[in-house]
C-alpha cells in the first residue's frame, strides 16, 4: 500500500517545525498556526475545511501500547476481534476486514484542545464499505476525510485519504471485544 | 438502527447490498439526528461537530440479507433551497424529513419533491417522515396531514423522534425493504460499476472473498 498520501500530510508539518531557523518559513508558518479565527475560515466554503488539518494544532508523538497478540492474527496481520467505540457500544470493524500496519497519523483531540496526537498503529481498510458503521466528515483540504462513529460521533478515530481511497483506524482510539 | 452480530468471521465483510439513501429536508428538522444514537451534549464535542459530516455506512440484516447502507446528509447545503444534482446521483431511496413542531418545514416538502422530481431517477423509493414526535404539545403539523401528503405521491409515512429513537429504525429498514424488493423485481438495476467511485459504488451485490489483500 502506498505511504506517499499521509506523508505529505502528516510529516511535513513536523519538520516545518524543527526547520524554523529559517525566517521565510517561519513566517509562513506563524500565518498558519495564529492565522484566520476558525470560525471565519469555516465560513468560506473554499478553503474546504482547512483549519482542521493537523499542521494546525501541536503535533504530539503518544507512545502507543502496541496491539496484543489476542487482536491480531501474527501471521496474516488482520484483526482477530471486533472493534468498537470505545464512547458507546457501536461496533466499526468485524474481525478480519482490517489489518495492522504501522503508518504515521497525526489525529485531533477533543474540541477546545490546540494538539494533536501523532499515533502510528493503524487498521488499514481498502475499501469503505468494509467497516460496519462509520461516518465519514467533510473534506480536510480535499485531500482527506475524518472518521467518526456513526452512532456518537463523539471523536475523531481515523482518516480517508480522498484520492487513494485508503481507510486508516487508530488502534488507540477504539475498544475490542 | 443497532449492527447486526456476525459470527461467522470469514465472511465478515460479505454483504448482499448496497444502497445509497438521503436525508433531504429544511434545516433544522433534525436530519443529522437521525443518525445519532447519542444525543450530542453527552460528550465533549470533537472537531467533527464543525467540519460536518459528509456520509454515514451502517450495515443491517434484512431477510438474511446483509445490507450496507450509505447515508448521505445534506445539512448545510438546504440554505440554498435546491440539492445539487451530484447528491441525487445514485440515489436508490430519499428520507424526505420535515419537522411535525414546524409548520413551513412540512410545507417546503412539496418544494424538495418537486427537487426530487428534477434530478434524482424516477425509480427512487421516498418516505415521508414527521420527525420530533417527542414534543406532542408544540405539535402543529397533525399525523393526518402528514400521512395525506404521503398518500398524495404514493409513499410511506413515519413520524419519529431521534430524540426518543422512537420508528428511527423502522424508517430506515422499511425503505432498505422497499429498495431491496424493487431491485429484485428489476434485474436491470441490478447492474453495478463497483470500480468507479469508492463513494458511489452502489446497488449490487458483491461476491467477497477473505477480505483486504494487502
Amino acid at each position: 500500500m502506498s505511504d506517499k498520501i499521509s506523508e505529505q500530510d502528516n510529516q511535513q508539518p513536523q519538520q516545518q517545525q524543527e526547520v524554523v531557523e529559517d525566517q521565510q518559513q517561519q513566517q509562513t508558518e506563524n500565518v498558519e498556526v495564529e492565522g484566520i479565527p476558525i470560525e471565519d475560515i469555516h465560513k468560506d466554503p473554499n478553503v474546504d475545511n482547512a483549519f482542521a488539518d493537523a499542521s494546525n494544532f501541536n503535533i504530539v508523538t503518544k507512545t502507543e501500547t502496541s496491539p496484543t497478540s489476542d487482536i491480531v492474527n501474527d501471521s496474516n496481520k488482520k484483526l482477530s476481534k471486533r472493534i468498537h467505540c470505545r464512547r458507546c457500544e457501536c461496533i466499526i470493524i468485524l474481525p478480519n476486514n482490517a489489518s495492522l500496519v504501522e503508518k504515521e497519523i497525526a489525529l485531533l483531540n477533543q474540541k477546545g484542545s490546540d494538539s494533536a496526537e501523532l499515533l502510528k498503529y493503524m487498521w488499514f481498510l481498502p475499501d469503505m464499505f468494509q467497516f460496519e458503521n462509520i461516518a465519514f466528515s467533510k473534506d480536510v483540504k480535499s485531500q482527506y476525510k475524518y472518521l467518526t462513529c456513526a452512532e456518537c460521533e463523539s471523536e475523531i478515530i481515523g482518516v480517508h485519504y480522498i484520492q487513494s481511497k485508503e481507510n486508516y483506524i487508530s488502534h488507540d482510539r477504539v475498544v475490542y471485544k | 438502527m443497532s449492527a447486526p452480530s456476525v459470527t461467522s468471521a470469514n465472511k465478515s465483510a460479505a454483504y448482499d447490498y448496497l444502497i445509497k439513501l438521503l436525508l433531504i429536508g429544511d434545516s433544522g428538522v433534525g436530519k443529522s439526528c437521525l443518525l445519532l444514537r447519542f444525543s450530542e451534549d453527552s460528550f465533549t464535542p470533537s472537531f467533527i461537530t464543525t467540519i460536518g459530516i459528509d456520509f454515514k455506512i451502517r450495515t443491517i440484516e434484512l431477510e438474511g440479507k446483509r445490507i450496507k447502507l450509505q447515508i448521505w446528509d445534506t445539512a448545510g447545503q438546504e440554505r440554498f433551497r435546491t440539492i445539487t444534482t451530484a447528491y441525487y446521483r445514485g440515489a436508490m431511496g430519499i428520507l424526505l424529513v420535515y419537522d411535525v413542531t414546524d409548520e413551513k418545514s412540512f410545507g417546503n416538502i412539496r418544494n424538495w419533491i418537486r427537487n426530487i422530481e428534477q434530478h434524482a431517477t424516477e425509480s427512487v423509493n421516498k418516505m415521508l417522515i414527521g420527525n420530533k414526535c417527542d414534543l406532542p404539545e408544540k405539535k402543529v403539523v397533525d399525523s393526518s396531514r402528514g400521512k395525506a401528503l404521503a398518500d398524495e405521491h404514493g409513499i410511506k409515512f413515519l413520524e419519529t423522534s431521534a430524540k426518543n429513537s422512537i420508528n428511527v429504525e423502522e424508517a430506515f429498514i422499511s425503505l432498505a425493504k422497499d429498495i431491496k424488493k424493487r431491485i429484485i423485481d428489476n434485474k436491470d438495476e441490478l447492474v453495478s460499476n463497483p470500480q468507479t467511485n469508492g463513494t458511489q459504488n452502489l446497488g449490487a451485490p458483491k461476491p467477497k472473498t477473505g477480505g483486504c489483500e494487502c
